[in-house]
C-alpha cells in the first residue's frame, strides 16, 4: 500500500510536465498579446514592445518555458502580469469560494443522489423509479446558467428568502455564509445529483440479483439493513468512480456558477485571466487544478480499497 | 399432525405478472417433523428451489403462491404480513443456499455477517455477548481456529469453511427448520461429505427438521430420511427414503436413481498402443514477479505431472479443487505455458513453442469448459459460432456451413439450431454445441474441463454417453478432467488421481476402484455419496 501511494504520487511529476507544456503552448499560441492589451489602446508600436520586453515575452517560446519551469520547481508561480500580484497569492485569496461551492456541491449531490439512487432501484418501475429516473434527465438537460436564475428568480426575487448574488466568507459568520452558498450550490448540483442517482440506481440493481441479498433477507434483517448495508456496500466502486469524476468536471463548473452569482472565486478568476491574456495567472491555476486532479484520483482508489476488502494495492 | 415443525399442502406458486397466471408448482404438499430429514429431489426446472423460496418467503418479485397453505409450526404464513415473515426468519425458520461464495456478502467479514442477525433479532443483547455467540458457533459448526477466521472476508475462506459459515449463521437463532437448498452442490466430494456429516450431526444434537433440496440422489441416500421426487412443478412421488430407493413407484423416479453416476464401473477395453500426448515431468508455477517485488512465488500449481494418452483412450484427472487438475488441463491445450517440462504431441514438444507457430498445432487439442452458458457467445448465432474457428483457418461461406450442419448431425442436434441463439437451448444442448465446436477442427484430443459438471444428473448420463459415442465413432482421445469420481468412473478407461499440484496414483478404472493403493484415492472413493446404497443395488 505504501509502495503504491508513492508510486501514485510520482505519477503526479509526469502529469504536470505535460500539463505545464500544453497549457504554456495553448496560450501562446492562441490570439490575443498581453503587452498590446497592457499598453493600452492608445499606444505606440514602440511602447508595446518595451512592454513586451519588460514582461519577458520577446524571448523565444523554449527560453519563456524553461524560465518559467525553473520558477515552478522553486515554489514560485510568477507574478500577475496585470496586477504584478504573486499568483499564489492571487490563488490563495480567491480559494475560499470555490473550496466552498466546490465541497457543498459534492457533499449535498452524495446526500441527495446516493438515497435516491437506491430506492428507484429498490422500487424499480413505479412511480418513484420514474419520478428519480425523468428527474436525472432534466438534470443531466438544464445548464447550470438556466437553473442558475431560474433559482434566483423565485427564491431570491420573488420570494425573497435568499440573497441573489454574492459570497460572506465564513469568517463573517456561519450563517450568512451558508446563505449565500445555497443557491449556487443548488445550481451546480443538479448534474451532478443527476449523475449520481443514475449510476447509484444502474449499480443497486446488478448488485439487488445477487444471491447475497437473497442471503439478507432470509436472515430476516429489516429491508434498510438490506438495501444499504448489504447492497449498498457492493455497489460503493461504481459510485466512486463516477463521484471522482464528478469532482474532477466540478472544477470546470465552477467558471460558470460563479459567474452567474458573482462569487469571488478561482472559476472567476480564471475568466478574468483569460480574458486579459494573464500568462502566468492562468498557467497556475491550471497547474493546480491538474494537481488536485491527480490527488483526488488517488484518493479514489484507496478508497476502493477500504470499501472492498478484496482490492488490494 | 402438531409434530410437524412444516406442513405444506396442495401449495400453488404462479407468475402474478402474466395475464395467463402460469403455475410454476402446483399441488406440492411435503411436511417435515422433528428431527427429520426431508429431500426434496429433481432436475433444474423442477420447482423444487420454489417451493423452499415460498417457505421463506423470499421468492422473486413476481413469482407469488395463489392457493395451498404453508403452516411453520401450526402457524400459515401464506399472507403473512412481511414484518411478521421477517420476525420469522432467523429465529424459526433459516436458510443455506448452494454456492457459498455468492451467498455471501464479500465486503463484510463473516463474523459480522453472523453478529447482525443477532443485532437485528435480538437488540438487547451486548456486544461482548454477540461476540461470545459468534465464537461458539463457530465452533459449533467445526470451523478451524473460530477467533480467527470470524475476522476474515469470504474471498480469503476455502469453500467448505464459507458453507460451514452459511450454516453458522442459518443456525444463530436455533431455528426449528432449516432449509438447505443444494447445499453440496458446489463442494468437493471430501467436503461435501464434511458438510452431510455436519448436517445429520446438527440435526441429532437441536431436534431440528431439515428440507433438503437436491437434485442427486447419491446425497439422498447418505442423509435423508423421507423423500419427495418432484417433476415439472409437482410431486410425482413420496415416501420413506428406504422405499423409494429401493422400490420407486414412478419409472421418473427410477430413471433419477440410474442416473446417479458410478451405478456400474465400464468393462475394461482393448486400446491399442498407439500414444498422441505424452506428457513429461510438467510443472507449472504462478504469479508474476513485480518490477521490485522479489518475494518467493507462491507453491506450484502443478508438479512434475507425467501421463501418457492414446488414441481412443478417456483418461480421467480427478482431484479436488486446488489439486491442480484444471492447471494440467490448460497446459495441455497450451492455454497457459508451463514452466517447465515437456508435452508430446506426436513427435513435437509444443511445452513452450511459440505462440506463432503453436497455431498450427492448437487444432489437434480442443477444449469443451464446464460452464456451457458462459462459453457460447450470446450474440452469435449457433451456425456461426460452430465454424468460427474453422473460418479463421480459412475455409469458405459454402464449406462452412456444410460443416456447421455435419457438426450438430454429429452430436445429435438438427438444422435448426443454425440460426438460434444460445440462450434458446437448454444447458444439456448448449453442452452439446460445445462439443460441436470443439470437433469443428478435426482435432485427434478432446479436453473436456468439468464438461459435465453443471449439468443435472440425466442430462449429465446423456453428455457422457455422446462423449463414448464420438469416442469409438471417431477414434478420438478424450481427456476428462472432473472433480466427480463417480463420473469419471463411469467413463474412463484409465484414471489419474491429483492432489495438491501432484499425481498421486494413476491406473486403470477398475483397478483403482477395486484396489485403491493411495489413502487418498480411498478417502476420495469413501467421500462418494450414495456409495453404499449404490454397492447394496449392485450386488442386490
Amino acid at each position: 500500500m505504501a509502495y503504491f501511494l508513492l508510486r501514485r504520487l510520482m505519477s503526479v511529476i509526469p502529469v504536470l510536465v505535460v500539463v505545464s507544456i500544453i497549457v504554456f503552448l495553448a496560450l501562446r499560441l492562441g490570439p490575443g498579446d498581453p503587452a498590446a492589451i497592457l499598453a493600452g489602446d492608445s499606444a505606440t508600436p514602440d511602447m508595446i514592445a518595451a512592454m513586451r520586453a519588460h514582461l519577458g515575452l520577446d524571448q523565444s517560446l523554449p527560453q519563456q518555458f524553461i524560465h518559467w519551469v525553473i520558477q515552478i520547481a522553486h515554489g514560485d508561480l510568477g507574478r500577475s502580469i496585470t496586477s504584478n500580484q504573486p499568483v499564489t497569492m492571487l490563488v490563495a485569496s480567491r480559494l475560499e469560494p470555490t473550496l466552498a461551492l466546490a465541497s457543498a456541491t459534492i457533499i449535498f449531490s452524495i446526500l441527495i443522489a446516493t438515497p435516491l439512487g437506491v430506492l428507484a432501484a429498490w422500487r424499480r418501475g413505479t412511480w418513484v423509479d420514474n419520478l428519480a429516473s425523468g428527474g436525472a434527465v432534466i438534470g443531466f438537460a438544464l445548464p447550470a446558467f438556466v437553473t442558475g436564475y431560474l433559482l434566483v428568480y423565485v427564491f431570491a426575487l420573488k420570494l425573497q428568502w435568499l440573497p441573489v448574488q454574492g459570497f460572506i466568507p465564513l469568517s463573517e459568520g456561519f450563517w450568512p455564509f451558508i446563505r449565500h452558498l445555497i443557491l449556487p450550490t443548488l445550481t451546480l448540483s443538479t448534474i451532478y445529483i443527476a449523475l449520481i442517482t443514475r449510476v447509484t440506481r444502474a449499480s443497486m440493481l446488478e448488485i439487488l440479483g445477487e444471491d447475497f441479498v437473497r442471503t439478507a433477507r432470509a436472515k430476516g434483517l429489516p429491508e434498510r439493513v438490506v438495501l444499504f448495508r448489504h447492497a449498498l456496500g457492493n455497489s460503493a466502486i461504481p459510485i466512486l468512480s463516477v463521484i471522482g469524476i464528478g469532482i474532477a468536471l466540478l472544477l470546470g463548473g465552477v467558471v460558470v456558477t460563479e459567474s452567474v452569482f458573482s462569487l469571488p472565486g478561482l472559476g472567476r478568476l480564471t475568466v478574468e485571466a483569460v480574458v486579459a491574456r494573464d500568462y502566468p495567472v492562468v498557467q497556475g491555476i491550471i497547474i493546480l487544478f491538474s494537481g488536485v486532479y491527480v490527488l483526488i484520483n488517488l484518493a479514489v482508489d484507496v478508497s476502493y480499497a477500504i470499501f472492498d476488502p478484496r482490492i488490494s494495492y | 399432525m402438531t409434530d410437524n415443525i412444516l406442513a405444506i399442502e396442495n401449495l400453488a406458486v404462479a407468475v402474478i405478472a402474466s395475464p395467463y397466471g402460469t403455475t410454476v408448482i402446483k399441488d406440492v404438499s411435503l411436511s417435515v417433523g422433528r428431527q427429520e430429514i426431508v429431500c426434496v429431489v429433481g432436475e433444474s426446472g423442477s420447482g423444487k428451489s420454489v417451493t423452499s423460496f415460498s417457505v421463506m418467503g423470499i421468492l422473486s418479485p413476481g413469482l407469488a403462491p395463489v392457493a395451498g397453505s404453508i403452516k411453520l409450526l401450526g402457524e400459515e404464513l401464506i399472507g403473512a404480513s412481511a414484518a411478521r415473515m421477517r420476525e420469522l426468519r432467523g429465529p424459526r425458520m433459516a436458510m443455506i443456499f448452494q454456492e457459498p461464495m455468492t451467498a455471501l456478502n464479500p465486503v463484510m467479514t463473516v463474523g459480522d455477517q453472523i453478529a447482525e442477525i443477532f443485532r437485528y433479532h435480538k437488540p438487547g443483547m451486548s456486544a461482548s455477548d454477540i461476540q461470545d455467540r459468534v465464537r461458539s458457533l463457530a465452533e459449533d459448526v467445526r470451523l478451524p481456529d473460530p477467533v480467527n477466521i470470524i475476522r476474515r472476508y469470504p474471498h480469503q475462506l476455502s469453500g467448505g469453511q464459507r458453507q460451514r459459515i452459511m450454516i453458522a449463521m442459518a443456525l444463530a437463532l436455533e431455528p426449528a427448520l432449516l432449509i438447505a437448498d443444494e447445499p453440496t452442490t458446489a463442494l468437493d466430494v471430501t467436503t461435501q461429505k464434511q458438510i452431510l456429516d455436519l448436517i445429520r450431526d446438527l440435526v441429532a444434537r437441536r431436534g431440528i427438521g431439515v428440507l433438503f433440496i437436491t437434485h442427486d440422489f447419491g446425497v439422498v441416500a447418505e442423509i435423508a430420511d423421507r423423500v419427495v421426487v418432484m417433476r415439472a412443478g409437482s410431486v410425482v412421488e413420496s415416501g420413506p427414503a428406504q422405499q423409494v430407493l429401493a422400490h420407486p413407484q414412478q419409472a421418473y423416479t427410477r430413471s433419477l436413481i440410474d442416473a446417479v453416476p458410478g451405478s456400474k464401473l465400464p468393462e475394461a477395453r482393448k486400446i491399442a498402443d498407439n500414444v498422441l500426448l505424452r506428457v513429461e515431468n510438467l510443472s507449472k508455477t504462478y504469479g508474476s514477479r513485480g518490477l521490485f517485488s522479489s518475494r518467493p512465488t507462491a507453491a506450484p500449481a502443478l508438479q512434475d505431472a507425467s501421463l501418457n494418452l492414446r488414441r481412443g483412450e478417456i483418461l480421467g484427472i480427478v482431484g479436488e479443487s486446488g489439486s491442480g487438475k484444471s492447471t494440467l488441463a490448460r497446459c495441455i491445450s497450451r492455454l497457459q505455458m508451463p514452466s517447465s517440462g515437456d508435452i508430446w504431441l506426436g513427435d513435437t514438444n509444443i511445452a513452450r513453442m511459440h505462440e506463432r507457430k503453436l497455431r498450427r498445432h492448437r487444432k489437434s487439442i480442443q477444449v469443451v469448459f464446464q460452464d456451457p452458458n458462459r462459453s457460447l457467445n450470446p450474440r452469435l448465432r449457433i451456425g456461426d459460432a460452430l465454424v468460427e474457428g474453422a473460418r479463421n483457418f480459412g475455409i469458405g461461406t459454402r464449406e462452412a456451413s456444410d460443416k456447421s450442419r455435419q457438426l450438430l448431425a454429429l452430436v445429435g442436434m438438427d438444422d435448426s439450431a443454425l440460426t438460434r441463439f444460445p440462450h434458446q437451448f437448454s444447458g444439456g444442448q448448449r453442452q452439446r454445441i460445445c462439443i460441436a465446436r470443439a470437433l469443428a477442427s478435426e482435432p485427434d484430443i478432446l479436453v473436456a474441463d468439468e464438461a459435465v459438471s453443471a449439468l443435472d444428473v440425466s442430462v449429465q448420463a446423456q453428455v457422457i454417453e455422446l462423449l463414448e459415442d464420438l469416442r469409438s465413432r471417431l477414434g478420438l482421445a478424450i481427456l476428462f478432467i472432473t472433480h466427480d469420481l463417480r463420473v469419471a468412473g463411469q467413463l474412463c478407461d484409465r484414471l489419474v488421481v491429483m492432489q495438491s499440484g501432484r499425481i498421486v496414483e494413476q491406473g486403470a478404472t477398475g483397478d483403482l476402484f477395486n484396489h485403491p493403493r493411495e489413502p487418498y484415492t480411498r478417502d476420495l472413493l469413501a467421500a462418494a455419496p450414495g456409495r453404499v446404497f449404490l454397492a447394496r443395488a449392485k450386488t442386490a
